[in-house]
């Protein structure tokens, strides 16, 4: 992190029902010199919200009723662009991200002058339980059907971008339809990217929050209406 | 036929609960005669002979005239399932900016 200052640097985290995890994802990433985390509780159903606000300096705001994960990170950097933010972290809320991964990803937008960097879990040797990775290898090949861009791992939460670059994305889907949403928006705003191998931790307790393969079908079926209807 | 008994009086009553809603709020009169003209030209047809129902079939080119009606029915449940589907998006999109703005203005450090 040599290359900037931290104070322009600002990491969103949505957040839902993730109280228990929440706490200790920020304390790593304070201990690493973030302290601009903007946590946007998207209506959880368990303390989160007040969690974050009484034993944290994050920034923290709440969705009054649940609106995705889309919407949360949509929510997360406006407020971030509205305080000056000139760099923006994607940042799940359940511990899956490794701080670690994050001066690397930063080193390489700003010395490769990429427009976003992507986190990719395939890049390097991680444990991805096989089913997970069946859906993952298919999310691949679905993104290039429709947005014919060719990456190695299309759902990962952990994204480094300019602020530049999150005005343009202007995330629309507000469920999980944003990964890909992000994506197809790479592609036709012509920005220019970067994947990095990141590290995701799966512990049982995120594997129990993630997505179901059921989702899956739902998430392709949305994006290809939304397709046929541009 | 027992049928045309049957959906008749189930016409009847979605015409009577018509029009207590517009008797307690006249600003639904219009709504009203949307859908009273759309159950009475339904009933007409329930009524209508067979013969001259067939006569319409033969018309489109399907078999029976009841088919005809069949058809244009489902065509017109799809369009209509069609239209609230996108009054239900634009809703999902308003109450998301109605959300974030909420959770913009509460935003705290």
């Amino acid at each position: 992190m040599s290359t900037m200052k931290n104070a322009d640097i600002y990491i969103t985290i949505p957040m839902y029902n993730d109280e228990k995890m929440i706490l200790n994802v920020i304390k790593d990433l304070n201990n690493a010199g973030y302290n601009n985390i903007v946590v946007v509780d998207d209506g959880s159903k368990d303390n989160g919200y007040n969690v974050v606000k009484d034993h944290t300096n994050a920034i923290v705001t709440r969705h009054i009723v649940n609106r995705g994960q889309g919407a949360a990170l949509q929510t997360g950097m406006e407020i971030a662009l509205d305080r000056g933010a000139k760099y923006i972290i994607h940042f799940d809320s359940d511990g899956q991200h490794d701080v670690k991964d994050l001066d690397k990803m930063l080193d390489t937008l700003v010395k490769g002058k990429y427009d976003i960097v992507l986190g990719s879990r395939f890049i390097q040797e991680n444990k991805i339980p096989l089913k997970k990775k069946i859906i993952l290898r298919l999310g691949i090949f679905f993104t290039f059907l429709l947005s014919q861009i060719w990456l190695t791992d299309v759902h990962n939460g952990l994204r480094v971008m300019t602020a530049e670059t999150a005005r343009k994305l202007d995330l629309q889907h507000d469920r999980m339809e944003h990964a890909s949403e992000i994506l197809d928006k790479v592609k036709s705003l012509n920005l220019k990217y970067k994947e990095v191998p990141v590290t995701i931790h799966y512990t049982d307790y995120s594997q129990a929050k993630g997505q179901r393969i059921s989702n899956s079908i739902n998430i392709a079926m949305k994006l290809i209406s939304s397709k046929l209807k541009e | 036929m027992v049928i045309q008994y049957i959906v008749t009086g189930i016409i009847t009553v979605i015409l009577i609960q018509l029009i207590v809603r517009v008797i307690k709020d006249r600003t639904q009169f219009f709504k009203l005669l949307f859908w009273g003209m759309f159950w009475g030209i339904a009933l007409v047809f329930i009524w209508l002979p067979t013969n001259t129902i067939d006569k319409l079939g033969k018309l489109f080119g399907v078999g029976r005239g009841i088919d005809v009606l069949v058809y244009l029915s489902i065509v017109f449940i799809f369009y209509y399932i069609f239209k609230q589907n996108e009054k239900v998006n634009k809703l999902e999109k308003q109450i998301t900016k109605l959300v974030r703005e909420l959770a913009k203005q509460n935003a705290r450090s």
